[in-house]
Order: C-alpha cells, then structure tokens, then sequence
C-alpha cells in the first residue's frame, strides 16, 4: 500500500512540476501588492462565513433562507479578486484564467493513460477511471470552469478545491463548502483562529514539489 | 476466526491501554502518519476533475472500510489482541463521555489555541507529534462542539433518516445526490449553516480541531468515528436485504461522471480492490 501510494505522488508530482509551471507567474504576481484598484479592506470583519459582508462577493449563494444552490460562475466572475484584512489576517486571491480551462470530467488525453491492461492484475478488474491516479487530474488541471483560484492567507496558500454545486472547500475545512473563495479563505481564518498559521511548505506544493493540498512537513 | 469491534464505552481499563500503545507505536514506526498523508492524497472534491474514491462518491463506504483495515492491520502488528472500537455519537453525545477520558483519547483542545493537552496524544508527552497538517502547529488540536457557533452531534433520528433510505447510491452520485443512504450519511447538506452538516460530516465538524481538515487522520478519533460508520453500512445491509452497492457498472462515455466514480466491480485506489469485495466483512470482523 504505502509503495502504490508513493508511486502515485511520484505521478502527481511530475504532472504538477508539468502544469503548474504556467500558472506560477500570476502567483508571484501576487505576493506584490494589490495588481489592480479593485480591493477591498474590511475594517469591520464580517461574520464567520457569510459571504455578504463586504460587498465584494456579496449575495452569492444567498442567506439564510436564500436559494439552496450556491452561485454559478457568470456571478462569481463579478468577484474575481479581492484583497482584505479579516481578522488580523490578509487574504488575497485571484482568478487564475492563465491556468486553462478543462471542464470537470473531461476526458483526459490518452497520452496521460498507461497501455490498456498496463496495471491490471491478472485476471482482474478493470481499475476505475482507467488507472488514472487519484488526484492526479486535480492536480494537473484546474477548477469546474473558468480557471482556478490562487487564495493566500498572510502570503501563504490556501489550497480551494471545488464542488459540484459550485462552492469551494479550503484544506482546513474540509468537510463543508463555501459559495465563494471569500467565504471560504474566511472561514478558514476564523478555524486557524489567530494563533496559528498555514504551513509555509503548501507553497512548495504549489510549485510542483509536494502533492496539490501542500501538506507536507 | 472474526475479530470483534467493540463499542469504545465498552473497553476496559486494560484494552484502553493496549489500544492507546498500539497506537503510540505505530506512530513512532512512521506507519500513522503515513495512513494520514494517504487520506489526504485521497481527498479529490466533485467539483474537480478526476477520480473520486473516498469521499463525495459511491465508494465512501467501502473506501474507508478498506483504510480501516490498513490501519486495524497495522495496529494489530503492534498489539494481534486490539480491534478499532467505535464511537456511536448518537448516545456519547458529550464531552465528558468514556472516550475522551485521560485513560483514552484525552479531552478537548484549550480554548487558547485548541491544542490537546490531557491524555496520551498531548503533545508534552513526545510521543504524538503532528508532522502532516495543513498548518503549523505540531500539537493535536480540537474544538468539541466548536463553542463559539455551537451545533449538536447527529441524533439517532438523523441517523434513521439515511438509514431508511432503500437505495446505496443514486445519481449523480457526488455531493449533491438527494437520494441514496450513502450521500444522506456520509452529510454533504444543501445550503449553508449548521444545518448542511450532516451525519458523518457533522461529526466531522463537531470534533473540529485536526477533525475539520484535509489531515483528520491525525486525531486518533477519525478510527472510532468510522469504525462506527463503517457499522453503519452494515446496518443499512441488514435493514435492505438483497439492497447492492451502486452503481454496479461504471457510467458511460458522455457521462458527466465518466471514469470520476468506482462501480461495483472497478477496482479503488490505492488498492486493488472492488467495492463489492467489500461489501461482506463478517470473515474477517463483527460488530458487538
């Protein structure tokens, strides 16, 4: 087990050195100041993960006894940077459009597949999503739609994944979803609660050196 | 001969110790934190491209039953007379409940900086240091009940909800399937709030700390948590005889789901095995 699982972050690892690279310059790009005038500096921290306080991401998703489903993309692109100080923390991010766009699901080029039958075991099953690594394509290619998110917190990366109903997760708070990146870098400030902060090494996950969630010690 | 699983309220002084060593042993062999980088590198969301394994798809289930084992397995390397006991958080509804004793998994975070600091997984002792997390603390952290925005553990009544439900698994077989035992009890809610934690998400949630990340292996508790879950599935097995793991064959080319799910007979990583070999553990453990 532990072998398959290094040998599949070998995968990971070479795909992102791959696909990151292209998508490394905007986030140092990032670490600058503010690339253009549309930011926002909430003096007044809105409540733990409601996305409408400060106005730059304001009524996505609705509130309470809004609508059900979180805000498709046309509504988050009005929200596609934000800057801010949220409780003692800066939060920044970034639509990544550089990164590409691949819808989920898509079919991935048969080049990234291994040979028919290259890791069946004899006599077996057929592995599900055709021996792809898990993980690997989320990795390598970037959100739903419309390019990926570059979050950080005080400088560092916050890892946003998405999900089918159009709201993100964060790393810290994996287990519910957020309507936008706002909400969720909010909600993962309000977990890490001013006394800790992300490890400094999720940024060398982002530079293709560690797996997609940056974890490593 | 079939192990037992026991329920945690149930040990004795003697199997809480030999449980706690078998623990702080593979932990100091490297095997633990190894289990937690797998669940981490396992996490892909629906909303991503790529296959889905353990979490927000079918093979929830029969994904963590696997890594249960792995961990069962190692442990019982360390120590053949332990099992993973289960947590049933609808009756140890509160802090003060047997396991989270100093004899167990010691208590809740203080309140400073969450950091665990009663029982054997405190970080003064040395000998359960935090080495894969998403942030920089190297301290076991918890939150129970997360104080500030307060919310309850599943009840049975929840519980009975996705238990009721006929079906394992139904279109679209992600976070959003409305139907199906599996999505009802693996808690991904519509919405916002407390309320769209359910289940064994809202346990999740509940404990916080280290529980609420993408490293929740780190809390000795994420065993007794799905140990429990994992009974769940059986129950739900007794409860719809003859009901199957879905879906049983893979979805199709055009599919929005198209090599993104493991069917019934496709095989999980990081392991080769299929979900229905899985559906049937009563050879190997049983619940008392």
């Amino acid at each position: 087990m532990a072998a398959g699982n290094s040998t599949r972050r070998d995968v990971v690892r070479g795909l992102l050195a791959a696909a990151v690279a292209a998508a490394l310059a905007p986030l140092v790009t990032a670490s600058g100041p503010p690339r253009t005038s549309r930011t926002s500096r909430s003096s007044q921290p809105p409540r733990a993960g409601d996305g409408s306080g400060s106005g730059i991401d304001g009524g996505i998703g609705g509130g309470p006894g809004g609508p059900q489903r979180f805000g498709t993309e046309p509504q988050t692109r009005s929200a596609a940077e934000f800057d801010e100080m949220y409780r003692g923390c800066r939060i920044r991010g970034f639509k990544d459009t550089l990164c590409g766009e691949r819808p989920a699901g898509t079919v991935r080029p048969t080049g990234a597949v291994p040979p028919a039958g290259a890791v069946r075991p004899a006599g077996a099953v057929r592995p599900a999503g055709a021996v792809r690594p898990a993980g690997a394509a989320r990795a390598a290619s970037p959100a739903a739609s419309g390019g990926s998110w570059r979050v950080t917190v005080d400088d560092r990366p916050l890892h946003l994944m998405r999900r089918a109903d159009g709201g993100y997760l964060t790393m810290v708070d994996h287990y519910q979803s957020y309507p936008t990146p706002l909400a969720a870098a909010r909600a993962a400030v309000d977990e890490l609660g001013g006394t800790l902060r992300l490890r400094a090494t999720a940024a060398r996950a982002e530079r293709g050196e560690g797996h997609g969630h940056g974890v490593r010690a | 001969m079939a192990y037992a699983r026991k329920n945690v309220s149930a040990l004795t002084r003697t199997e809480k110790r030999r449980l706690v060593d078998a623990f702080l042993r593979i932990k100091r062999t490297g095997e633990y934190d190894e289990f937690v980088r797998i669940h981490i590198d396992h996490y892909v969301a629906d909303g991503e491209g790529g296959l889905r394994a353990a979490h927000m798809a079918p093979s929830f289930f029969p994904w963590h039953r696997r890594f249960l084992l792995d961990l069962e397995r190692a442990l019982r390397r360390a120590d053949p007379g332990v099992s993973v006991p289960y947590w049933d958080w609808t009756k140890d509804r509160t802090p003060a409940a047997p396991l989270w004793g100093d004899d167990l998994l010691g208590g809740n975070g203080r309140r400073s900086d969450r950091q665990v600091t009663t029982g054997p997984f405190a970080r003064r002792h040395g000998k359960w240091v935090v080495r894969e997390s998403t942030t920089d603390g190297d301290y076991l952290m918890r939150d129970l009940g997360r104080p500030r925005d307060p919310l309850d553990l599943p009840t049975a009544d929840d519980l009975d909800g996705a238990l009721r439900d006929p079906v394992y698994d139904a279109e679209p077989w992600d976070s959003t399937s409305d139907r199906g035992f599996r999505n009802k009890l693996e808690g991904w809610g519509a919405g916002r709030g407390n309320g769209a934690w359910r289940n064994h998400n809202r346990v999740h949630r509940w404990v916080g700390g280290h529980m609420l990340g993408g490293a929740s292996v780190n809390d000795p508790v994420f065993w007794l948590h799905h140990s429990f879950v994992d009974l769940l599935w059986t129950r739900w097995q007794q409860r719809h005889r003859g009901a199957r793991y879905l879906p049983e064959s893979p979805p199709e080319l055009g599919d929005r789901q198209y090599r993104r799910i493991v069917a019934r007979h496709e095989a999980m990583p990081p392991w080769r095995v299929t979900p229905q070999e899985l559906e049937d553990h009563s050879r190997i453990y049983r619940y008392v």
